[in-house]
């Protein structure tokens, strides 16, 4: 496993569900450690599922939390990897249009397409079926067309 | 905007530079997250081209020399495999000679794991070369397989479980006399069973029992010398 680019996807999914990147760069890293420590995914054969129920768990019980306020709703997000400014205002009216869809939508279009995982490893860890993911993939997507389309003009 | 572009844009939607929080973290699971294969691939190159194609080529030579001689050529030639398990023990004992030991502990691996891996990667190397050289000739011989990996294996194996043996109890110069010493020995071996025992008229029985022997000896061998030389000297 390439843990540096396992981290980064991982990373991506965490800020997307908790929109703060200090607490979810925290849950990234107890997640790897958990699923370092631990070596049941070795049985299940599907080790990336795994590693992203442990992060989604653990993103949910920090969402249960009392809610404290974000840096991030205050301060743009870090230095976005050397992206041109044109590059970057389209990822902020891209992330906005995300943060529009509902949790589910988002959470499967995030995992599908900027973290590339199989439909099948989606499957697991949000516990639908393959076919409800593809169904849910089609009309995020769709959605999300629609939306950025209405933006432009 | 199409269904493409919107799926491109969303590979970089969340993403971010790296901070030097991740690079640490990252840097200090990094061995935990390799597989014994990944570190089969690092260790392939620093042991270089160089070995492995003089293996290839040694191989080659052999079962060139064994296809155009007779009985007698393969029966001497199995006298030479056993200088592979010296290469091998000098490739092991490498980190030792040269003082490398406190540097190669300080790397993301520990000592154990670099020596299991170079055990696996040159014993595996030597091991296939006895096989394909035992598969090529087999035509030339009046003798099964098995005897003939036999004849051809014991002396390498014997050779790898006395140079271990060596390594693991004696250090710097004894240990090298006692695994030339021992290399002799192992390539007399061949010629010594030539008078003692035909292959031709021997049952597949025996030889495979020995080699079972042999093998199950190294094995332990092989656990013993990682498990007590994988620590440092000094602690």
């Amino acid at each position: 496993m390439d843990l540096k680019e396992q981290y980064d996807k991982l990373l991506k999914y965490c800020y997307m569900k908790l929109n703060n990147r200090e607490a979810a760069e925290d849950i990234v890293q107890e997640a790897f450690l958990k699923f370092l420590q631990s070596r049941s995914y070795k049985d299940t054969g599907r080790e990336m599922a795994y590693l992203y129920t442990i992060a989604r768990n653990l993103c949910i019980d920090e969402l249960r939390k009392p809610v404290t306020e974000s840096l991030d709703e205050h301060f743009d997000l870090p230095d976005s990897g050397g992206n041109n400014p044109e590059t970057e205002l389209e990822n902020k009216e891209l992330r906005a249009a995300l943060e529009k869809l509902p949790e589910d939508l988002r959470e499967i279009i995030v995992l599908r397409y900027t973290d590339e995982m199989s439909v099948t490893d989606i499957a697991r860890v949000t516990g639908m079926s393959r076919y409800a993911v593809h169904r849910r993939l089609n009309e995020g997507l769709s959605r999300l067309k629609r939306m950025l389309k209405g933006e432009q003009k | 905007m199409t269904d493409r572009e919107i799926k491109n844009m969303l590979k970089n939607a969340y993403q971010t530079a790296p901070t030097e929080r991740e690079k640490a973290f990252i840097r200090a699971n990094e061995q935990r997250s390799l597989r014994l294969f990944d570190v089969l691939k690092l260790e392939m190159k620093y042991m270089g081209v160089k070995c492995i194609l003089s293996g290839l080529l040694f191989c080659t030579g052999l079962i060139a020399v064994a296809k155009a001689g007779d009985l007698q050529t393969v029966r001497y030639i199995s006298s030479l495999f056993p200088l592979m398990a010296l290469m091998l023990t000098e490739l092991l004992g490498k980190t030792e000679k040269y003082g490398m030991s406190e540097l190669e502990a300080s790397t993301r691996f520990s000592l154990k794991f670099i020596r299991l891996v170079r055990m696996l990667l040159l014993g595996s190397i030597s091991l296939g070369i006895i096989c394909a050289f035992s598969l090529a000739v087999k035509n030339t011989v009046p003798f099964g397989l098995i005897t003939l990996l036999g004849f051809m294996g014991v002396p390498y194996l014997a050779n790898v479980f006395g140079s271990l043996l060596i390594t693991r109890k004696w250090h710097s110069e004894k240990n090298y006399i006692g695994c030339i010493i021992c290399t002799a020995v192992s390539c007399a071996l061949p010629s010594v069973l030539k008078f003692l025992l035909k292959p031709e008229n021997i049952s597949p029985l025996y030889p495979a029992l020995v080699l079972l022997i042999v093998s199950s000896a190294v094995i332990r061998e092989s656990i013993l010398f990682i498990r007590e030389s994988g620590e440092l000297a000094w602690n």
